[in-house]
């Protein structure tokens, strides 16, 4: 791949993903901490 | 360069455990397999997170909220900056798989030598996606190596109140197959099975750190193939194949200094 292209797919993939974070991660960070923070028994096979 | 990189995976494994302290319980997902079952998890394993989404866990949400935009922007921005460089870097079950290999001796070679095969690993992140969705259940993590060795066992050890059921035993019987299997094959997890390389994977043609080979240097011995636990073949596939967790064995072994880690957003 021409360095060129290599440096705009990545600058373009930085720009997503970085408003993807910005755009959601209000609306899901709690979701997202609920799983480290209420204990998933079933997976780990308690009860 | 091997003695650092112990340090960063033992590192690593303190840092994925802050959550031992109740305020750094994060929601931010990390970049390497690590259980959110576990008592001291800081972070959240994203398999773990895409399952819970997949399973419909938050279906009375709006439809852009049962899409994990958030976690997948997270994983996206850890993949294009250092790819599977997590994986041979940072990743505790990793750590876990080189301490277990150690058992055959520093340069021993696998007890059964298995060819490079690419594709297991996006099969098994294909499936447990589908099975979370069909099953409305995150399966995969019940029976998850991973997860009996840093959530499972360590419950079982501090939940003392608790009692343990079927999927507990289910959980044993699977880490003691992978640790047979980390014995015998070296980095096992990793190049046939890992669904969190395979998401990482997709990013090493991009990321912007790479192992890049001076082909101007290279004298072609090949000496840097034969010590790669990714059992790359080709010295032109280093550079992109999704297997490669720069792990950096490849720059030790190389005499005529052709092979490097670097950063760079042109290349």
């Amino acid at each position: 791949m021409k360095s060129h292209s290599l440096l705009i797919i990545r600058l373009v993939l930085l720009l997503a993903f970085t408003a993807i974070v910005a755009g959601f991660v209000v609306s899901q960070y709690e979701d997202v901490r609920s799983l480290v923070t209420v204990l998933c028994l079933s997976c780990i096979g308690i009860g | 360069m091997s003695k650092l990189r112990w340090i960063t995976q033992f590192a690593f494994l303190a840092i994925a455990n802050l959550g031992l302290f109740k305020i750094l319980e994060t929601g931010i997902p990390c970049p390497f397999f690590y259980c959110y079952a576990c008592p001291a998890a800081a972070f959240a394993c994203p398999i773990g997170v895409f399952q819970t989404y997949a399973s419909g866990a938050f279906q009375n949400y709006a439809i852009l909220q049962q899409v994990p935009f958030y976690a997948i922007g997270v994983v996206g921005l850890f993949g294009l900056a250092l790819g599977r460089f997590w994986c041979g870097w940072a990743c505790p079950f990793g750590l876990v798989q080189d301490l277990v290999s150690l058992i055959r001796g520093r340069r021993a070679r696998d007890m059964i030598r298995l060819p490079r095969v690419a594709w297991t690993k996006f099969v098994v992140l294909l499936a447990l996606l589908i099975v979370a969705w069909a099953a409305a259940e995150t399966l995969f993590c019940k029976i998850c190596p991973a997860g009996s060795l840093f959530a499972a066992i360590p419950q079982r050890l501090v939940s003392t109140e608790f009692s343990f059921g079927t999927f507990f035993y289910v959980h044993l019987a699977t880490l003691a197959v992978v640790l047979v299997l980390f014995v015998l094959v070296g980095r096992f997890w990793c190049r046939f099975l890992c669904p969190m390389g395979a998401v990482l994977g997709l990013f090493n043609p991009l990321s912007i750190l790479k192992v890049r080979v001076d082909f101007s240097k290279c004298s072609h011995c090949e000496d840097c193939l034969s010590v790669c636990p990714a059992k790359i073949e080709k010295l032109e596939d280093i550079l992109d194949c999704t297997d490669c967790t720069r792990c950096g064995k490849c720059v030790e072994s190389c005499g005529a200094d052709a092979i490097k880690i670097s950063a760079s957003l042109r290349r």
